[in-house]
């Protein structure tokens, strides 16, 4: 289907060391994008995500290591799109952390890494990015919320408001970038397989579960179809938009 | 081909729609009617594009007369 071809688009994905970040890399890539992979550091699962993508899609991969939740990282990662590529046409904001913890036991130090990483990251990012697709009059940018930002959870204050943040900001920005042609849209994922969500004990994973109605846990190619879905021209005319991926499920 | 001043008086002529000479001392942010933030944005833009550059954030922040962005101009035709 031509409108899911992005042959000859860039694409930048941070936090695409694994998970869901590394899933949408692979989507993107396999529709035909060059992808630049991102984690905060270099990191040996950066490193061998970068060795396996390409080596299904030689000369199509690189990465470079930013802390995007800095404003001088975010900015020296833009620069190395541009320096590299010249343009940028999707920009993915993928990276982020948990912070979870109950109110009044919850440290100072986590609410500012916590909203740095899930937060600032995305405002940082989409400055950037937005100057980047503004000279071709074309771009969009996804951002990765979460049903904790569209719905809540207990023991989700600071990751809550995070994500919540992300949404206020797509709302924002798909407003203030429409002109220039640039679209800006949130996914918001529910339980999904992540590093993150294999690590909680199995009692607590039933019960997530049986709370989603299609009654089982996203993977993060659930995800990584409705990123190809906003990266592409299928969905041309869509924007501002909070997309949920999460089966059904309630909090 | 077009002056370093000339190429840049074509992109302020361009992106703020300016009929006749562009008189410079007149080209200041929020001063001169089109130059808002999305005029500023768009001139940002088209700087970056016709001379092959990224600007710094702070850069951009700074750009605030048509001789700041001549500076700017300067800096990176020459790089």
């Amino acid at each position: 289907m031509r409108a899911l071809d992005l042959t000859g688009k860039v694409a930048l994905v941070t936090g695409s060391s694994r998970g869901i970040g590394r899933a949408i890399a692979q989507r993107l890539l396999e529709a035909g994008a060059s992808v630049v992979l991102n984690a905060h550091a270099e990191t040996p699962e950066l490193a061998a995500t970068q060795d396996a993508l390409a080596k299904s899609f030689p000369g199509k991969v690189s990465a470079a290591a930013a802390d995007v939740g800095k404003a001088e990282d975010a900015q020296k990662l833009a620069r190395f799109v541009f320096d590299a590529h010249k343009r940028l046409d999707i920009l993915v904001n993928n990276a982020g952390r948990l912070g979870d913890g109950l109110i009044g036991m919850i440290p100072a130090q986590t609410i500012e890494e916590t909203l740095q990483a899930n937060l600032a990251s995305v405002l940082y990012m989409t400055q950037a990015a937005a100057r980047l697709m503004a000279r071709g009059k074309k771009g969009s940018i996804i951002n990765l919320s979460s049903i904790m930002g569209t719905r809540g959870c207990s023991g989700q204050m600071v990751y809550g408001a995070a994500k919540a943040g992300v949404i206020g900001a797509t709302l924002s920005a798909a407003k203030e970038l429409a002109p220039q042609g640039i679209r800006v849209n949130a996914i918001a994922p529910g339980f999904i397989r992540t590093a993150m969500t294999e690590n909680l004990c199995e009692d607590v994973k039933a019960r997530r579960i049986a709370s989603i109605a299609l009654g089982r846990i996203g993977e993060p190619e659930d995800i990584a179809d409705v990123a190809l879905f906003l990266a592409s021209d299928l969905s041309a005319y869509v924007t501002g938009q909070v997309i949920g991926v999460d089966g059904g499920m309630v909090l | 081909m077009l002056s370093l001043e000339a190429r840049l008086e074509k992109i302020f002529a361009e992106i703020l729609e300016i009929k006749g000479p562009v008189e410079r001392e007149k080209l200041k942010y929020n001063a001169y009617p089109a130059w808002n933030s999305l005029g500023h944005m768009a001139l940002v833009a088209a700087i970056e594009t016709e001379f092959d550059c990224m600007l710094e954030t702070d850069e951009i922040l700074g750009m605030s007369s048509f001789d700041a962005a001549l500076h700017l101009a300067n800096k990176y035709a020459r790089a």
